[in-house]
């Protein structure tokens, strides 16, 4: 799990040395991006517990995912509609289902080991 | 050495990709923030606009008085020579603009028109242009017009016509329609500017709402800027 954070943090690192800034009318590209990003990582974490994953899917995901949100977001710029909205309502529920699973897979690995150590 | 799960290695490249992300809208955020002016700081520069309208109202009320007293002194003094000045003054602050005039001419109304837009492209041919308020003043001149007044601002020789975004500045003032352009003068040449051809007439063409009329007891107020002249010089003569 460790890897996962240093490799947070060095890209964090990476981001503020390079000191880009995008124009104002790129914000919410990127925006709709980051919750893509954190929708899948939370997603891969999930699968990864559930010894579910697969890296085709993963990746496939994660791209698709960021593609089809910075289009949904273009699109409803041109339309003057709001379809930032949505794509992050659905990336904001699936983070907080993900979580929940992955909450749900900590504290069962919690007590099997619990009773493991008291059956031995 | 401890062992990674084979599913850890792209989770840890999105997240490398995640904090970039981050990083890089942190960073433009800040930026956004810097850049926008907040809502109270457009407060306090309405409040400043307020003052300075305040004080620019004051000064100018101090010019008219100022002149009105030195039209006074001279006027008032014993000499017969500042007494002739004082004639030759009045003279001059009448023929530039200077005092408030009243008499006979006519009015003319020009307001916006109502008629819906019918394209985006085509919006311009539906409201008053400083261009249009320049003809108009430029036929009043021709017809022989002695003095002209628009929304309450006197147009003297220095006098500019110009357009600034939605608003028309006159003598750096900013009037909006509807226009009320009066002058004094020979009222029935002063009418003949509602003739074919003539700025009124095109106008009215265009849809705009254009109206003329007569009056008989016109109040014109007095040009109340300042008039510098700092680059002409008298060249003899004329006297």
């Amino acid at each position: 799990m460790w890897i996962t954070i240093i490799a947070l943090a060095v890209g964090l690192v990476c981001g503020f040395l390079t000191k880009i800034t995008l124009a104002a009318a790129y914000a919410d590209f990127l925006a709709i991006s980051l919750l893509a990003a954190l929708d899948s990582i939370f997603g891969g974490v999930r699968a990864g517990m559930a010894k579910t994953f697969s890296t085709k899917v993963f990746f496939s995901g994660f791209f698709t995912n960021i593609f089809i949100a910075v289009a949904l977001t273009y699109l409803g710029d041109r339309l003057g509609v709001d379809l930032m909205l949505p794509a992050s309502v659905a990336f904001g529920i699936r983070i907080f289902q993900n979580l929940g699973i992955i909450r749900n897979l900590l504290l069962n690995r919690a007590s099997v080991k619990a009773q493991s150590t008291a059956t031995e | 050495m401890i062992k990674w799960k084979e599913w850890q290695w792209p989770v840890a490249f999105v997240c490398l990709c995640l904090g970039f992300l981050i990083a890089i809208q942190l960073q433009t955020q800040a930026t956004l923030k810097r850049s926008s002016t907040p809502y109270q700081r457009s407060e306090v520069l309405v409040e400043l606009l307020r003052q300075s309208n305040r004080e620019k109202q004051d000064l100018t009320d101090e010019i008219n008085s100022i002149r009105k007293s030195l039209g006074r002194q001279t006027a008032a003094s014993e000499e017969p020579d500042m007494r002739a000045i004082a004639i030759e003054f009045k003279r001059a602050q009448l023929l530039a603009g200077l005092t408030p005039v009243k008499g006979p001419g006519i009015s003319i109304a020009l307001d916006d028109s109502d008629q819906p837009v019918r394209s985006l492209a085509d919006a311009d041919m539906f409201v008053i242009h400083d261009t249009n308020l320049v003809a108009v003043v430029n036929e009043l001149k021709a017809a022989g017009a002695e003095a002209i007044e628009i929304n309450g601002q006197r147009i003297v020789g220095n006098t500019a016509i110009r357009c600034a975004g939605p608003i028309i500045l006159i003598n750096t003032k900013q009037v909006a329609p509807p226009f009320i352009v009066e002058a004094i003068g020979n009222q029935n040449n002063l009418m003949q500017l509602d003739m074919i051809g003539g700025e009124l007439d095109y106008l009215r063409g265009l849809g705009l709402k254009v109206s003329i009329d007569k009056k008989d007891n016109l109040d014109l107020p007095a040009y109340e800027g300042s008039i510098v002249m700092n680059f002409a010089e008298p060249t003899g003569g004329g006297d």
